[in-house]
């Protein structure tokens, strides 16, 4: 385990550096959203989506870099390596609830937007949205690589996007309609998403292991 | 005592092109070096033994284990230095060096900081922006500095001025001073090859040409310059390789034959018998 | 111990260096009892490869000069100078019998052969 945050914490240094541009916009985006309110909802919601793809992103830098390659050669091994993207995931995606959840209240309290606009509650869903995208993206990745699939590339940004998005339409469309589904869906949208997540693991550790390079 | 490297009939095949079968044996404490044309599968074999990749047909035992094997016990005895360095770009040479402390467990910090001090290697620069010889630097460095028993490096001294490859020379043959670590290394900078190893192997279109102890090469081969009447006596067995111009002609022999023949080079070996081969 | 290798010499390298141990031994620059680099320490020196050095070594202990304990390194042995001096008592012996038989045939006796040993010996002095 210490090996594998060792490796995330070498992720998130190479993302921090590499990235910058991606976190200047997680971080514009809010703004806008704080200073124009609720018509730029969209845009402050894609933290979520945003934080959760710097996962995909690392994947991109170390294969351009050969890391991916060289790190086989050491003793992390290809399960760790494997893993520590997962742990990057759900460190991003989570971390850009955070700042969902955070900007809501701000919005809250500076009396911009009330807090029944849904927006702390949307972090949740939209969270798990992008995690189920990803579990089907990441076996994708690690299997064919990211250089050589350009237009799978842009098919998975869509889907991580649209996972996103998605839930926090029918989310949001649902609340409306029936209340009630809010906690149902508070509890099987978790355990979907976990259940998910842990098979794509699975399936991606296993991958990563048969692949020759 | 087991090998450092065993090799036996490998076969590794690809659209266009197949490795094998191959045979090779790398005794412990001793140096081997991989010599060959571009393309000609250095790199393959290389990535075979490293299990980067996975043979079609036979086995590969690295240190009496199977090459196959994802043991972090033995990728801790292994130094390697990639064609590609594959460091981050991002970052700079202590935080690579903090990144791979926890990928083995004999890691040894102060080593890699000395190693990293005597190469000069800046330490506030990115690796990405490091020269193509820094580069290679830090990967022996790193390689050096988790003491492993076997280095197996493809290319360890492409891009690095004639001083660098002194330094890098001296640095592996300090490290066989030890009678219980070996080295594997691809070079086309023959010269290089020439001092230090103990053994050649000889690849060319994905089969050994050529293999044995450096000297035992060197003492069955020579080079013979002659005029064309002189050249053309020679017994046909003996002519490994002919040079013919207007001035005279060179002939790579078998000393067997001639005696009288000059010492030849490993970039003259393999010129000879690859560019200038006579048929069989 | 100070070996110096040729590469353009026609004599492979483990021979120059047990020829050049034998006559350091023979002229006592390398004394009874000394310790010589290990093979690998000058393989490292000479920048030549351990099998090399291993062969000379191997020679020269085949032959009596040195010995090799293990753990210990490679010393010159005990009366290794006399084993020199032999061994070129032995080779004059051999040349200077070689010498007669070609001198009787030509007609030339010991005393004719000791004047032409003497006039070959002056340029030099």
């Amino acid at each position: 385990m210490k090996k594998i945050w060792a490796l995330v914490q070498g992720d998130w240094l190479n993302l921090w550096r590499s990235s910058k541009v991606i976190f200047g916009m997680i971080l514009l985006y809010e703004v806008i959203y704080l200073l124009a309110g609720e018509g730029w909802i969209f845009l402050s919601v894609l933290s979520v989506a945003l934080g959760g793809m710097l996962s995909y992103t690392s994947l991109g830098y170390d294969e351009r870099s050969g890391w991916n390659r060289f790190i086989l050669t050491t003793a992390y091994s290809r399960k760790d390596y494997v893993l520590g993207k997962y742990l990057v995931a759900l460190m991003g995606t989570i971390g850009g609830g955070v700042v969902l959840a955070l900007v809501g209240l701000i919005a809250d309290l500076t009396g911009k937007v009330p807090l029944e606009s849904g927006l702390v509650l949307m972090a949740g869903p939209m969270a798990c949205g992008t995690l189920i995208s990803l579990s089907i993206v990441l076996p994708l990745a690690f299997y064919f690589g990211i250089e050589k699939a350009r237009l799978l590339n842009m098919l998975v940004i869509f889907l991580i996007f649209a996972g996103a998005g998605g839930m926090a339409g029918v989310g949001g469309s649902a609340m409306e309609e029936f209340p009630s589904l809010i906690t149902g869906l508070n509890f099987i949208l978790p355990v979907v998403t976990v259940c998910l997540l842990l098979l794509s693991g699975f399936l991606s550790v296993r991958i990563y292991q048969k692949r020759q390079f | 005592m087991a090998d450092a490297i065993h090799v036996n009939g490998l076969v590794k095949k690809f659209k266009h092109f197949t490795l094998g079968p191959v045979d090779l044996a790398l005794p412990q404490g001793c140096v081997m070096g991989l010599i060959g044309e571009n393309g000609a599968g250095k790199s393959t074999l290389i990535n075979l033994l490293l299990g980067l990749k996975r043979p079609d047909e036979g086995s590969i035992e690295i240190l009496g284990q199977p090459a196959q094997s994802d043991s972090a016990a033995l990728r801790q005895q292994i130094g390697v230095v990639l064609d590609i360095p594959g460091f981050p770009s991002v970052m700079r040479a202590a935080e690579i060096g903090k990144l791979l402390s926890a990928g083995f467990p004999g890691w040894d910090g102060e080593k890699f900081r000395s190693l990293c001090e005597e190469f000069s290697l800046p330490q506030k620069t990115t690796f990405g922006n490091y020269s193509r010889g820094m580069k290679m630097k830090l990967s022996i460095a790193a390689a050096l500095a988790h003491d492993p028993k076997l280095l197996i490096l493809d290319e360890p001294t492409g891009g690095l001025d004639p001083v660098a490859r002194d330094e890098i020379l001296d640095l592996f043959y300090n490290f066989i001073q030890s009678p219980d670590r070996s080295i594997l290394l691809s070079s086309h900078i023959l010269s290089d090859l020439e001092k230090i190893c103990d053994y050649i192997a000889f690849l060319h279109e994905g089969k050994i040409l050529l293999q044995g102890e450096k000297d035992g090469l060197k003492e069955t081969y020579g080079l013979l310059r002659g005029s064309r009447s002189e050249i053309d006596a020679l017994p046909e067995e003996a002519v490994k390789g002919l040079r013919k111009t207007e001035s005279g002609d060179e002939a790579l022999v078998l000393r067997r034959y001639c005696p009288q023949a000059e010492p030849v080079t490993l970039e003259e070996l393999m010129v000879y018998l690859l560019r200038y081969a006579k048929g069989e | 111990m100070t070996i110096i290798i040729q590469n353009t010499s026609p004599l492979p390298i483990y021979e120059q260096i047990t020829r050049q141990v034998r006559a350091q031994i023979l002229s006592g620059e390398l004394k009874e009892g000394e310790m010589l680099p290990s093979v690998r320490a000058l393989a490292r020196d000479l920048r030549i490869s351990v099998i090399t050095t291993r062969r000379a070594y191997d020679e020269l202990e085949r032959e009596g000069y040195i010995q090799t304990v293990a753990g210990k390194g490679s010393f010159v042995g005990a009366r290794s100078q006399d084993l020199v001096r032999e061994e070129n008592l032995r080779q004059i012996e051999k040349l200077l019998s070689e010498a007669l038989k070609l001198g009787k045939a030509t007609g030339l006796g010991v005393k004719e052969l000791s004047e032409m040993l003497a006039l070959l010996d002056e340029p030099e002095n």
